[in-house]
């Protein structure tokens, strides 16, 4: 089995996870503190676009501002010779843009869910607004947090449709799991394919088992220290 | 100190119309739930605002519409003790006390200093490392009264502070709140359904009804407080 696409994949999902958290967290405290409504609504309908759209759409649009004659593809290429286009990099460009929405939409539910009362509390005790979003906000949203952050680096490690526009199939290079997987089937080695298989159901499953096992610690936690008195 | 309240908001029911002043003493603001008390309370600290008017500390402006002035609540100096106390779950009792002191820039021992003072002052010394969560409705009131204290505030606020306590805790945690206000010297605003409650602690108090402060008619006011 040539084992490029585990490493690939596994690289490509490592630092999508890490962009796309914060990111998503960054994003999602910006629409909170919108203060109009509809500019709440508009951000949070650019945002969440990249999850309700077809990937090969989300890919079209990136190939079309990222590839070698886009707006941002171009400059890259003419001001630090550096083509974006079908590079390992794309590939994690394509995870980045495709996972954010869950990420963010995670983040914005839990970060919403903080009493507002600790908020006020904070302010009035003249921790700045920074402050509160690390030292009160993040803590006490966390669990939400980090659900969203396992979703969206299972959503970047299975990303398909738009890595196969912008980083293309390039074996080695930025053929990842799910590619190898459909490379495989194409030219029918199933058993290639089956192994491929194998490693994502067992990566994948590992993690969520991972995220409940950590949730149900955090709430046993909550409960057990509530009986102490 | 005196501070100054006067504004106007329009809320979902009625218009809001406070107007009075407190000087270095303790305000009760008596009335139904609903009828606007919090509201002028988050409008005093800056966490709401209010449409009109003017809210002036010493002469200092907080909040003034005509001048477009709007302090944000980092700004005003003002201890605020939320209903259901709003401690932060995830800092310990020390550390929710040190927190607004962090916000100060204190130097780290002076933090520590204050932090044990107020400790000692409010009796939860020995519950130093405890979260709110492993605490009693008694022992939770302390600490928010501890943060508060901590902070130094230049206007005390108390949003129905015993309504989360049952009957047995409230006569104890009331006589500790009125010897703290006593010693404090500084304006103070209770805001209370109950006005048993509102004798006990303030000199002085105004109803508040459908968002518009009545003209004060309760003879009682003159009269001493009851014995405690």
């Amino acid at each position: 089995m040539d084992t490029s696409p585990i490493i690939i994949s596994m690289k490509t999902a490592a630092l999508t996870i890490l962009i796309t958290f914060v990111l998503g967290l960054l994003a999602a405290r910006g629409v909170l503190y919108r203060k109009k409504e509809a500019s709440k609504v508009i951000w949070d309908g650019i945002f969440t676009m990249p999850l309700v759209l077809p990937p090969t759409v989300a890919g079209f649009f990136l190939l079309y501002i990222f590839g070698t004659y886009g707006p941002i593809g171009s400059f890259f290429q003419n001001v630090f010779g550096i083509k974006i286009a079908f590079s390992w990099g794309a590939t994690v460009l394509a995870a980045v843009v495709i996972s954010f929405p869950l990420m963010y939409r995670s983040a914005r539910g839990a970060l919403e869910q903080v009493d507002k009362d600790l908020i006020f509390a904070a302010r009035t005790l003249g921790l700045s607004e920074w402050s509160i979003f690390f030292r009160i906000m993040i803590p006490n949203a966390l669990p939400g947090i980090i659900s969203g952050g396992v979703l969206a680096f299972a959503r970047g490690l299975g990303e398909f449709g738009a890595t196969a526009m912008i980083a293309g199939n390039i074996p080695g290079k930025t053929r990842t799991l799910p590619l190898a997987v459909y490379s495989e089937v194409a030219a029918g080695n199933m058993d290639e394919a089956y192994q491929y298989v194998v490693v994502i159901v067992a990566i994948c499953f590992v993690m969520v088992i991972g995220m409940n096992v950590y949730l149900l610690l955090e709430k046993k936690k909550r409960e057990e220290g509530s009986e102490i008195l | 100190m005196n501070l100054e309240v006067k504004i106007q908001k329009r809320l979902k029911e009625f218009q809001l119309e406070a107007s009075f002043s407190v000087g270095n003493e303790c305000v009760g603001l008596m009335g139904p739930s609903g009828s606007g008390k919090s509201m002028t309370l988050k409008c005093i600290a800056g966490i709401e605002q209010p449409d009109s008017g003017e809210i002036i500390l010493n002469k200092n402006p907080l909040f003034d519409s005509s001048k477009k002035i709007d302090l944000p609540p980092q700004k005003r100096k003002i201890g605020y003790l939320f209903q259901g106390y709003a401690l932060f779950p995830n800092m310990t009792v020390e550390e929710n006390i040190q927190c607004g002191l962090k916000a100060k820039k204190l130097a780290k021992l002076d933090r520590a200093r204050r932090t044990e003072e107020m400790m000692e002052k409010f009796r939860i010394k020995e519950l130093a490392k405890r979260y709110p969560r492993q605490l009693s409705g008694g022992q939770k009131q302390r600490t928010a009264l501890a943060r508060l204290m901590a902070y130094g505030p230049d206007v005390i606020l108390l949003d129905e502070p015993f309504s989360a306590l049952d009957e047995a805790l409230r006569d104890e945690l009331q006589q500790e709140l009125f010897h703290m206000l006593a010693e404090y010297q500084k304006p103070s605003i209770l805001v209370s359904h109950d006005l048993r409650e509102i004798r006990r602690l303030c000199k002085k108090h105004y109803t508040i009804k459908e968002g518009r402060i009545q003209p004060n008619t309760d003879s009682a006011q003159k009269k001493a407080r009851l014995p405690l």
